[in-house]
């Protein structure tokens, strides 16, 4: 798709039947105080924020006030099934999301290996099949592998969340091959990159590879100044994808001058 | 008999439901706490899993527990 007949204001992202105007998904973890989250948030123009489930710990208050901040933002809700390690694990905490949070929606992560926080594919697929039995609209988060992509699509996922690469590293994109692989492949499958992004500049080159949006976290939590970030990200999210649309030239080996030669005045000339 | 709620062992009757079992564990909470209510758990605030499996509100107090049993209750939290 080049979009060159689109419409910029028409141009939103689908999610099964959610529509949303802004391309860029933010966690809410990491931040220096649930006050700057919300102001992050809200500087990002981020439609749907990611959230957990943990024990209630009676002495700290902070799970209840960042709550309370994610409810009045109006964001969507997406849960994430973070921390399990078997499909078993994650179906079970999407069911106890459902009910805490009254929505279908579900983002998949299910660990296969603690030192990278690389997913488990096999896993992944197996909860992934399950789930969307159950009536879940799965948000996978996976590797950048082409045939787990294929594996997670065949069981029903209608997006998927390939990672740039391991989370929190903020090394960007590690493998732009299997990422432009995955998206040529799959050109009508919403597909948003997940993890790994560190800069705006990577998000902005994610987008102008044709990915339908960014889901980031740590970038914009742990900058100095988290409400200046979210909103850098929010304009390279949009810049990367008005260039996408608009259809970026082609590269080339050999220079070509931008100004017209014919007519030049000078003596060089034969 | 046993039963462990969020890695806390409490002693309930036998036969105890789930809503019975966090009744029991509100009080143990609310002597921590020297009674004060703000701190009890209410029941919109979290979601449970017994054994591992997910229990829906609904049937908290038609759930029986076992000896040994273990629920753990989830509450929201930040998450990327």
């Amino acid at each position: 798709m080049t979009g060159s007949n689109m419409n910029q204001s028409s141009d939103s992202l689908k999610l099964y039947d959610q529509t949303l105007s802004s391309r860029l998904l933010i966690g809410t973890a990491l931040y220096p105080s649930p006050d700057i989250m919300a102001q992050a948030i809200s500087a990002s123009g981020s439609e749907m924020v990611t959230l957990s489930l943990r024990r209630q710990d009676p002495s700290n208050n902070q799970g209840q006030a960042i709550w309370q901040h994610i409810q009045k933002s109006d964001c969507v809700l997406l849960p994430n099934t973070a921390g399990c390690h078997s499909a078993q694990e994650a179906i079970t905490l999407a069911e106890m999301s459902r009910e805490m949070f009254n929505t279908d929606f579900i983002k998949l992560e299910v660990i296969g290996d603690d030192y990278n926080l690389q997913p488990d594919p096999f896993e992944t697929v197996k909860a992934a099949e399950i789930l969307i039995k159950k009536g879940f609209k799965v948000l996978p988060y996976c590797t950048d592998d082409l045939v787990l992509c294929q594996r997670l699509l065949a069981v029903g996922c209608e997006v998927l969340m390939p990672w740039g690469s391991p989370i929190g590293t903020g090394k960007g994109l590690m493998n732009p091959y299997n990422l432009q692989a995955i998206r040529d492949r799959f050109p009508t499958t919403s597909l948003i990159i997940d993890a790994g992004i560190g800069k705006p500049s990577q998000a902005m080159a994610a987008m102008e590879m044709g990915f339908d949006g960014i889901l980031l976290n740590t970038a914009i939590a742990k900058a100095h100044n988290p409400v200046q970030m979210a909103l850098a990200f929010a304009q390279a999210v949009n810049g990367g994808r008005q260039a996408y649309l608009a259809g970026l030239m082609e590269s080339r080996q050999t220079a070509s001058p931008s100004t017209p030669v014919l007519g030049t005045p000078f003596w060089h000339q034969a | 008999m046993k039963i462990s709620i969020n890695g806390i062992n409490y002693e309930v009757d036998s036969s105890s439901s789930i809503t019975q079992a966090l009744e029991e564990s509100n009080r143990s909470l609310a002597k921590q706490n020297n009674d004060q209510p703000n701190e009890q758990r209410k029941p919109n605030d979290f979601v449970i899993a017994l054994n591992q499996t997910f229990v829906p509100r609904s049937q908290y107090s038609s759930t029986q527990l076992q000896d040994n049993d273990v629920i753990e209750l989830l509450s929201p939290m930040a998450g990327g």
